[in-house]
């Protein structure tokens, strides 16, 4: 890559940067993760970067990069979530607001459910509802079919749910 | 959260929750910064070189946009490909290496190959030059089996000879043509700015200008934000030249400027040079990032630069 180009590259990633992580924190869970996440994706960016022709399409390339090894990384078996019977790091919930849509919100309360949702479908969720992004801009993201997208979101928002009502101080209470 | 689950609309309430999780005031500061990403790309370049094949298929980026689809069904159909003309191709020159010396045993030397061999060992550095203008002639010196060997091996270090002083004339053209801000004047941009809002400068590589002194890029700690200063050489007003976003005099020696982006460049001059401190434009297809300062702001940090230089 010529220094012309270089520069850019590093203006882009500067200005994108948090963004991307932040989207990788909601997917891992965990910031140091997050910058690992950022960094691959990329670093993946970087060598395809005088291909691309369309610098518009930079950030699809980017979530499709940060998704990809997001997934993958959610599979290597040093990595693969396992289900325990108590939650590590367990905060005192007690002074939750109980109204979670009016912005109340523990962070590690929702961190905890959110890591109890299948990765493939906290990607999903994370997309569609953080990224703000369509069906198919989703399916492309994740490089999989639309029906795939909209089965995972329904299953995501499930686990979500059943997760918060877990988790709920009222234990189990659906809110 | 009551109707989580029910249908796959939009749902402001979970926006908020996952936007109320990421934005926390408490994240550790990002180890992530452009340095960092180009200095890990050169080095996975250099491990790719040579472990070409160790890559799972999993890390292997997506298609880039606005190119030809790789379509992993395509893919073992290439490898095969690939890995059939290596297979062929190592045939061929085991063949070769057996039957041609075989055959042409006891043949006279009279290739042009071999007169560049004799060249060579009469006169070096005359030879070197006959031999690279021979060089592209590697299928008539194939006829003289391992004799046309010789006569490639040597055409083909002068040509490597001769790519070298052409590569290190290119990595010379290369090179960025900013220099790095000396380090007072850093000091002073530094100290000029707000405080905590950028990052520390790192070297400055793009567009070009006449007569380049200086040149640096910050990154903000704001998200989305970006400083870039560039000293130059120039008299008062140049920038009132620049034909893609032409300045407009503020006062004095400072001149202001803004591209249909609205990304805002203070110009400001004295001692016979130009100081232009701004966000990044949005100069051909590149992304416009703004400063996130006031053109006061961005005023005070060239005259900060200037002052430094002499």
């Amino acid at each position: 890559m010529g220094p012309e180009e270089e520069a850019k590259f590093s203006v882009y990633v500067t200005a994108r940067r948090d963004q991307v992580r932040r989207t990788a924190y909601l997917i891992c869970g965990d910031w140091h993760r997050a910058d690992d996440l950022t960094q691959i994706a990329f670093v993946k960016l970087y060598g395809a970067w005088e291909q691309i022709r369309d610098h518009a399409a930079l950030d699809a390339y980017v979530r499709r990069c940060l998704m990809r090894v997001a997934v993958d990384e959610s599979r290597r078996p040093w990595r693969r979530e396992r289900a325990v019977e108590v939650l590590p790091e367990v905060t005192d919930r007690s002074g939750i607001t109980a109204d979670i849509a009016t912005g109340v919100v523990d962070r590690e309360f929702v961190r905890l459910a959110m890591a109890e949702v299948p990765a493939g479908q906290r990607a999903v969720l994370v997309l569609r509802y953080y990224e703000g992004m369509d069906v198919s801009a989703t399916a492309a993201a994740l490089e999989c079919s639309e029906g795939n997208v909209k089965s995972q979101t329904a299953r995501g928002l499930a686990a979500l749910k059943a997760a918060l009502a877990r988790q709920s101080p009222a234990g189990g209470d659906s809110r | 959260m009551s109707d989580v689950g029910d249908d796959l609309g939009p749902r402001p309430e979970l926006t908020e929750l996952l936007t109320r999780l990421a934005d926390d005031p408490q994240a550790p500061p990002s180890s992530v910064s452009a340095l960092s990403v180009i200095a890990a790309a050169r080095a996975e370049a250099q491990t790719a070189a040579t472990d070409a094949m160790g890559a799972s298929s999993g890390d292997k980026p997506p298609a880039p946009p606005g190119t030809g689809s790789t379509s992993r069904r395509h893919r073992p159909g290439r490898r095969r490909l690939f890995i059939g003309g290596l297979v062929a191709a190592a045939a061929l020159a085991a063949i070769a290496a057996v039957v041609v010396p075989v055959t042409i045993s006891g043949n006279s030397s009279n290739t042009s190959a071999d007169s560049a061999r004799v060249a060579t060992a009469a006169n070096p550095p005359a030879a070197e030059q006959s031999a690279a203008a021979l060089a592209p002639a590697p299928g008539s010196a194939g006829s003289s089996g391992g004799a046309g060997a010789t006569g490639e091996q040597e055409a083909g270090g002068a040509a490597d000879t001769a790519g070298d002083a052409s590569a290190a004339g290119a990595a010379a053209g290369a090179a960025g043509c900013w220099p790095e801000l000396t380090e007072a004047a850093s000091d002073a941009l530094l100290d000029a700015l707000p405080p905590g809002e950028f990052e520390g400068p790192i070297p400055l590589t793009a567009d070009c200008g006449p007569a380049p002194v200086g040149g640096a890029v910050l990154g903000g700690t704001e998200p989305g934000t970006v400083l870039v200063v560039r000293v130059s050489a120039a008299e008062p007003g140049a920038c009132l030249t620049d034909l893609a976003d032409p300045c407009a005099l503020q006062s004095g020696a400072v001149y202001l400027a803004a591209d249909a982006a609205g990304v805002d460049t203070a110009y400001v001059y004295g001692n016979g040079f130009e100081v232009a401190v701004g966000g990044w434009p949005a100069v051909g297809d590149s992304v416009a990032v703004l400063s996130g300062l006031t053109t006061d702001e961005l005023v005070a940090a060239a005259q900060a630069v200037l002052g430094t230089l002499g």
